[in-house]
């Protein structure tokens, strides 16, 4: 059943049964009220005419006469002019002497005493009375006096009002009709627009939003829902950008893995084929094995960075300048052989850092630098504005500016010929970006063609660091 | 589809049962309060009367003839209070509705006699009631000493309205109205009379009227801070049936010196009986 439905009924369910609960005390308790007080009244005017009646009583000497009733008629026709109401009078013994009015419904032996008064009330079709008695008595002598007010118009007033109320609550019910429909709309309708909102974003729109001013319960649930289809909205883009870069990162791996593979396998096929002379086979030997020396620095460099992204790499402070003698110690020897100058100087201070990660970084930006063609490489390490900043600068042939913003992607290569010829693959920068994220640090690469590039990578301070900066040349 | 006819069903169903219950209630409603109705009609039971009656009957207590000079003061401001009155039957030391309308026909014939009427054939009505005030409850006086009987004569040309004391059937307080022909007025030192006799027959002893004029008379008691005033409230003729008759409407009543002297009457020093 909607929501809609049982609100609305609900509603008008219980306006009925609290309505009719309060019209019954409110009418049951008038009711009482209403007899209570026309009993009041009817007891105040029998006093009145009690003593109207024993006056006359009196006066015609009655209760001197207690023994041929049938005389004194006269006498009580007189006391009922008097009295000026319906009254029956009783002898003692309980005969009846005198009534003026209908007194057919008189019960039998009425319980009538001087020392209080009895009441009967009657009810009958349209007709109510009360009936009031007691005894009068003088010298000795008693008489029974009752007297019937009438209380009809009273009692019919309860009736109207009975009436009235019943058309108060038929008009009432149908205004509560009316304006519940209007409310149960109004209170549903957010719930029809969140729920087509919602079936557009299952549709794939994304962008949809809630449009609900409201301070209530609904409106906070539309603000919780609007900012939840943002979070999904952007973990999408999120997801759908990381599934584009997972299927480029293969794609090139693929591409990366055919060239060295069909080259191998050209040369061995050749070299399986053909009776070749020993020059040729050296040669094609050669290029198997360049090709797998390739594939091998392709597949380490992988590894290292698949690595990154699964392991926690647990930080410790340590000495910049300990770390940077110890690169430098391991690639004098080959820089030298090459013809490479290299300088380097730092502030002696402490980084956090994880000591293989910092090392294969810096490796890395050594390499870039020295397949870039470079004579002269310079590294300086100092303090800027509590960071530590490493700054690689070599004077290689330097990047194009438009591929800058590519240039940390898997597998990109500025010059792929020149990258694989020394068994480049495109995945250093991608690894030293990566570790560089790892320290939460930053990274930036300058660069400017046939000048040289320089890199520039920031890392935390470890605390209570600091000493003086020394030069020194590898 | 299914679920959306099913949930058709579920509002149809629903509406249903409510267009029936609504008017059920209604019905439910009316059962029940016409069944209270006709409980509380056909009620039936007793409620004790505050006094008990047989205890004014036997005359047995003996009670004083007459009020004590204190008690008149408190008699009089409780019966000139402002409070409902209520009816009761006589208790204790009260006298019987016999003995007041006794007490109250022999006042009446008294100022009867003042008014030209000393023969008449037998009273056309009688009636007596017992008077006590709500609130002030006798106002510190004895039990029953609060209470009063208004016994009321009519007789043909004269009507009167006696407020004697429930215990000691003394005169409080005369209400009268007196009809007779122009020619047979009565001179205006009646009321002179009436006012002697007023207070000699409350145990004044003899007093002096200390003003008497045709709209009224004045006397004092020394002793008590109470005065008995008549007062005339309208003097005019009055047209029954053709013949013309000359209405007396005459009050004669208790009050207390000091609101008496702050009322339209000035006493002029010791006075004498202007009547005689």
């Amino acid at each position: 059943m909607r929501l809609f439905t049982k609100i609305f009924f609900s509603v008008i369910m219980v306006f009925c049964l609290t309505f009719l609960v309060s019209g019954y005390f409110i009418l049951s308790f008038s009711l009482k009220s209403c007899v209570e007080r026309e009993k009041e009244f009817a007891l105040q005017q029998y006093k009145y005419d009690k003593f109207t009646a024993q006056a006359a009583m009196i006066s015609g000497r009655l209760f001197e006469e207690t023994e041929d009733f049938a005389r004194l008629q006269p006498l009580f026709e007189t006391m009922a002019r008097q009295v000026e109401a319906d009254i029956c009078l009783l002898s003692a013994g309980g005969e009846c002497l005198y009534t003026e009015g209908a007194w057919d419904d008189l019960p039998e032996s009425p319980p009538l005493s001087a020392d209080h008064y009895w009441f009967q009330l009657l009810h009958q079709e349209d007709q109510s009375h009360v009936l009031i008695g007691s005894l009068i008595r003088q010298d000795d002598v008693s008489f029974g006096f009752l007297t019937k007010t009438d209380i009809s118009e009273s009692i019919r007033q309860q009736k109207r009002l009975q009436t009235y109320f019943e058309r108060c609550f038929c008009a009432a019910l149908l205004l509560g009709i009316v304006l519940m429909l209007g409310l149960s709309l109004l209170l549903t309708r957010p719930l029809s627009r969140m729920t087509k909102a919602a079936d557009r974003i299952a549709d794939g729109c994304y962008h949809e939003r809630l449009r609900l001013r409201s301070r209530d319960e609904l409106g906070q649930f539309a603000d919780s829902f609007n900012r939840m289809t943002a979070m999904v909205e952007q973990t999408i883009q999120e997801l759908s950008e990381e599934a584009e870069k997972k299927e480029d990162f293969v794609a090139n791996f693929a591409h990366e893995l055919k060239t060295p593979l069909t080259s191998i396998i050209g040369y061995a096929d050749m070299i399986y084929q053909k009776d070749l002379p020993r020059e040729k086979v050296k040669k094609a030997a050669w290029y198997i094995w360049n090709e797998g020396m390739r594939l091998e620095a392709l597949s380490l460099k992988l590894m290292d960075l698949t690595n990154l992204n699964r392991q926690e790499f647990p930080r410790s402070a340590m000495s910049a300048e300990e770390i940077l003698a110890d690169v430098m110690a391991g690639v004098a020897v080959a820089l030298q052989q090459k013809g490479v100058q290299i300088f380097w100087r730092t502030a002696d201070v402490y980084i956090t850092v994880d000591y293989d990660l910092i090392k294969t970084m810096l490796l890395n930006l050594i390499d870039n630098a020295v397949k870039a063609d470079c004579q002269r490489i310079w590294i300086d390490g100092k303090t800027e504005d509590g960071k530590y900043e490493i700054r690689i600068t070599d004077d290689g042939k330097g990047i194009p500016a438009a591929q800058l913003s590519k240039i940390t992607e898997a597998f990109y290569m500025v010059d792929k010929a020149s990258a694989r010829k020394q068994h480049g693959a495109g995945i250093g920068l991608a690894l030293v970006r990566r570790i560089v994220e790892l320290h939460e640090g930053t990274l930036l690469i300058d660069s400017r063609e046939a000048e040289g590039t320089c890199v520039t990578v920031t890392l935390p301070l470890a605390k209570d660091s600091d000493k003086e900066e020394g030069l020194c040349e590898a | 589809m299914r679920s959306m006819k099913r949930r058709e069903w579920k509002s149809i169903a629903v509406i249903l049962i409510v267009c029936l219950l609504v008017p059920a209630q209604l019905l439910l409603l009316r059962f029940i309060l016409r069944r209270h109705a006709d409980r509380l009609l056909s009620e039936s039971g007793v409620i004790a009367a505050a006094e008990d009656a047989s205890s004014a009957q036997s005359g047995t207590e003996a009670v004083p003839d007459a009020l004590r000079p204190e008690e008149w003061k408190q008699v009089i401001a409780n019966m000139d209070s402002a409070s409902p009155e209520i009816l009761h039957d006589p208790t204790g030391p009260q006298v019987s509705m016999k003995e007041a309308i006794a007490a109250g026909e022999g006042w009446f014939e008294k100022f009867a006699e003042a008014f030209g009427h000393s023969s008449f054939d037998g009273y056309t009505e009688v009636r007596a009631m017992l008077c006590r005030k709500e609130s002030t409850d006798g106002a510190g006086l004895p039990e029953g000493y609060g209470s009063y009987w208004i016994v009321s004569c009519q007789t043909e040309g004269m009507e009167a309205d006696l407020y004697l004391h429930a215990v000691t059937a003394q005169m409080l307080k005369i209400e009268m109205v007196a009809y007779q022909p122009p020619e047979t007025l009565q001179q205006a030192s009646k009321y002179g009379r009436m006012l002697q006799g007023f207070a000699e027959q409350i145990g004044w002893g003899s007093c002096q009227a200390m003003e008497e004029t045709a709209a009224g008379a004045t006397a004092y008691l020394p002793d008590l801070d109470l005065a008995a005033v008549l007062t005339v409230v309208d003097q005019s003729i009055y047209y029954d049936y053709g013949d013309a008759q000359y209405r007396e409407i005459v009050h004669l009543s208790l009050q207390e010196r000091r609101k008496l002297e702050e009322a339209t009457y000035s006493i002029s020093g010791s006075g004498t009986n202007a009547g005689n």
